[in-house]
């Protein structure tokens, strides 16, 4: 029967979907309680658990819709095999390729997957299974039928009902939208005051013209030996009670030259020191944007009147109600 | 009144710029699109005037109006030709510059202008490439980060006095959203489906788009998402109806919209070629012509990546992964693409693997940075998933459409869905990889740069999924394997 052998490999596609996940989440719950197993690993099962997915919603439309996998599909889903199949095999040794005999329990488990998995990509497709497959194929492709109305073992689909599901499920969301109490949606959107942007952008200007001063003073430093980056990151910004509140990382956001000047920014909050950088296998003197007595973090601005005040962490988290 | 002027010269620039287009498509078609293709050629223009140090506004519009011209007298005239052609294209050319007049002057006196700081940092930009003319005066780190298509977007601005264009993102998120809509009803007809279902489901994905805080947003944000969302929906809707209607006068505007984007955003080359790949690969698309399309946004990203930018670079943008040396690599790896797609033996299949193959590079760059280091991701998975949840101010607009986008898997494609379907599910994927190329994982909150970057593909999302529910109402539309 055309499809058999597909059928076959598209529910051991599905438990390959399940386990990715089902390890993927022990993992990743053991390692948020402190335990050993890396975290970046859990994580990529969890993906490849969802890359997997995809591949099961592939296959089973490819089956349903034409009733039993064809020529072309047998390729997807000896990809969705294959995929993951390498995939698990490096996610399991890759903490410990150096030394295999590291490997936890639970990354034998995942390696054993991973072969298996390799393995399904050659035989899986060569097993015939029982018409009892088409049932449980049903299951996968549930979803699907429930929005054509079609049963999964060819009955006659109904194809309103899709349409029908996006139409009126656009308009629920619509109006679910619609009800969200959002700035742009449930009431008029400000316009801006002319006077205020203008005097923010002179405000960014004479920062600009600040900055530009400054740099000038660190170029001559630079000259010395000190390096001079671009400005911090703004990080966000938000209004509160009226008032502009920036968040700025004062490091620089280049990993490579993490914690080097950020910028003579904002007036009233540059402070320069020196430390020592290792950059190109050089080390060399650099200038730290900071204020007094603090080291590069993230600071809370407020504008007020195009003034910026330093809001100290305690009197921000208050003012934030989080005490 | 400036600004309205020159919205409205951009608007006939790029009107004349798809003259190969007059009379064969409709002209609602060409007038959604005329905005955004002639703001695209300005850029351009602008790319080579900034290269050379001498920029202006004003000479950027003649450099994109002499080109559009050119364009005009060589094919516009073949069309004109034909009978009644002179009276349709004076109509809608009118129109289209009409309409992005009044519009311009709507949307000035309306003022649903929104700024954050990102904005005053393009204004500032703007401000210094109207008064410098080069690239000098620019901050580093805006040009990095920003680039200069928004910038130039505003110059009108500067040249008004205002400091800003109102009117231009607004300009662009109307002529997407037209244009999308125009995308959808061409295929919808081509697929046969009845009347009242075109109706319907446009209308529905108009509600759902338009009560979206964040499309919404977004489209009076000073910044560059809504203005990538439009040109990307162009590049992914054009491309599919010439594929669909063998009409390849049709990638003319798909060119040109993705041809600027790479001096948008920092990450803009590799999203374009994502989306890019599936056509200049595709055997319906003869050899010539695929260069050709490709052409304009290989030459911008050598130009600006490889020429424009290095004398303004850093000694961090030189990594591999760098902006410089990443981007290029892109763009080769896209001509690498089509010169493999057209060997004469493996070139067809090779063109048929080539959009899974570009998910697969991505897939595994993401997975080899995962493995060296999880926390980006991790910040940015949360993040992310906070963000499309609740608090990057979406509504439900991601808690529907991801049904709405399995259902189109499992239920009915529409026909070359991989057009669509693959490079969305790419960009998925690529969306954590940008937060390795910056350097950070993402943050919860609507001004995250990963809450932005979803609006990009919003309007393709958007197209793709009416299409395929309109699939399934056509005559044999519960087909899944037609694409």
């Amino acid at each position: 029967m055309p499809g058999r052998r597909q059928l076959l490999s598209l529910v051991a596609l599905g438990v390959l979907c399940v386990v990715f996940f089902s390890v993927g989440a022990v993992r990743a719950a053991w390692g948020l309680a402190g335990g050993s197993f890396p975290a970046r690993s859990s994580l990529l099962l969890l993906v490849l658990g969802a890359i997997c997915l995809v591949g099961v919603t592939i296959a089973a439309s490819r089956y349903r819709t034409v009733g039993g996998v064809d020529g072309p599909a047998v390729g997807t889903v000896r990809a969705g095999f294959a995929v993951p199949a390498v995939a698990l095999v490096v996610v399991a040794i890759a903490p410990d390729v150096d030394d295999l005999s590291r490997l936890g329990g639970l990354q034998w488990l995942v390696l054993g997957a991973g072969v298996a998995a390799g393995v399904g990509v050659v035989f899986v497709p060569r097993l015939v299974a029982g018409g009892a497959f088409d049932r449980l194929i049903g299951g996968l492709a549930g979803y699907g039928a429930i929005l054509d109305g079609s049963a999964p073992d060819g009955g006659a689909p109904q194809p309103g009902r899709f349409a029908r599901f996006v139409v009126f499920g656009s308009l629920g969301a619509a109006l679910v939208n619609a009800a969200i109490p959002t700035p742009l949606v449930s009431q008029p959107v400000r316009p801006h005051d002319e006077a205020a942007l203008d005097h923010l952008i002179a405000t960014e200007q004479a920062h600009l013209s600040n900055n530009y001063r400054l740099y000038a003073e660190l170029r001559e430093l630079a000259a010395g030996g000190a390096i001079v980056v671009p400005p911090a990151e703004i990080l966000a910004s938000y209004t509160l009670e009226g008032l502009s509140l920036l968040e700025v990382r004062t490091e620089d956001y280049d990993p490579e030259l993490s914690g080097e000047v950020a910028a003579p920014l904002l007036d009233g909050v540059l402070f320069t020191g020196e430390t020592e950088t290792e950059l190109g296998g050089e080390t060399r003197p650099y200038i730290v944007a900071a204020p007094s007595g603090r080291e590069p973090a993230v600071l809370r601005l407020l504008l007020v009147d195009g003034s910026v005040i330093v809001v100290d962490d305690a009197e921000y988290r208050a003012s934030k109600g989080s005490g | 009144m400036i600004e309205a002027g020159v919205m409205a010269w951009l608007a006939a620039i790029g009107y004349a710029a798809m003259s190969p287009l007059w009379t064969r498509v409709r002209p609602v078609g060409l007038a959604a699109m005329a905005f955004p293709i002639g703001a695209s050629t300005y850029v351009l223009a602008g790319l080579g005037l900034v290269l050379v140090d001498a920029f202006s506004t004003l000479a950027a519009l003649v450099v994109a109006s002499v080109a559009a011209g050119a364009v005009a007298a060589s094919f516009g005239r073949r069309r004109l030709a034909e009978p009644g052609a002179v009276r349709t294209v004076i109509f809608t050319l009118g129109g289209v510059v009409a309409a992005a007049g009044l519009l311009s002057l709507v949307f000035q006196g309306v003022h649903l202008t929104r700024l954050t700081v990102d904005s005053i940092r393009n204004l500032l930009t703007a401000e210094a490439l109207e008064r410098t003319g080069t690239l000098d005066a620019v901050h580093r780190g805006d040009l990095r980060m920003r680039q200069f298509f928004v910038p130039l977007l505003h110059t009108a601005g500067v040249i008004g006095g205002r400091g800003y264009a109102a009117s231009a993102t607004p300009l662009f998120a109307l002529s997407g959203f037209v244009a999308a809509g125009w995308f959808a009803w061409e295929g919808l007809v081509a697929m046969a489906t009845p009347r009242r279902w075109r109706i319907s489901l446009l209308a529905a994905a108009a509600f759902l788009v338009l009560t979206t805080n964040r499309i919404v947003y977004h489209a009076f944000y000073v910044n560059g998402h809504m203005v990538f969302a439009v040109l990307i929906v162009i590049l992914a809707g054009s491309v599919w109806l010439a594929l669909g209607r063998g009409e390849l006068r049709l990638l003319v505007p798909a060119a040109l919209a993705v041809a600027a984007t790479p001096v948008l955003r920092p990450e803009a080359v590799i999203t374009s070629a994502i989306f890019l790949i599936p056509a200049v690969t595709s055997h319906r698309i003869p050899v010539p012509y695929r260069w050709m399309m490709a052409a304009p946004y290989l030459a911008a990203t050598v130009a600006w990546y490889g020429v424009g930018y290095r004398p303004h670079a850093v000694a961090t943008d030189l990594g591999l992964t760098g902006p410089i040396y990443g981007n290029l690599i892109v763009a080769a790896g896209v001509a690498a693409a089509i010169a493999v797609s057209a060997l004469p033996r493996i070139g067809a299949a090779a063109g048929r693997a080539a959009p899974w193959l570009t998910f697969a590079a991505v897939a595994f760059y993401l997975a080899v940075r995962a493995l060296e280091d999880s926390d980006i991701l991790e910040v940015a998975l949360s993040a992310t998933g906070a963000n499309i949840a609740f608090d990057g101010m979406w509504g439900v607009f991601w808690w529907v459409v991801p049904l709405f986008a399995v259902g189109a898997v499992l239920v009915a494609r529409p026909p070359l869905s991989g057009i669509w379907a693959v490079p969305l599910l790419t960009y998925g994927v690529a969306l954590f990889v940008f937060a390795y190329l910056r350097g950070g994982g993402y943050r919860t909150g609507t001004g995250d740069s990963g809450n932005r970057m979803l609006v990009h593909v919003t309007l393709v999302l958007v197209v793709y999924l009416v299409l395929a529910a309109g699939r399934a109402v056509a005559p044999s539309g519960d087909d899944g394997g037609s694409g």
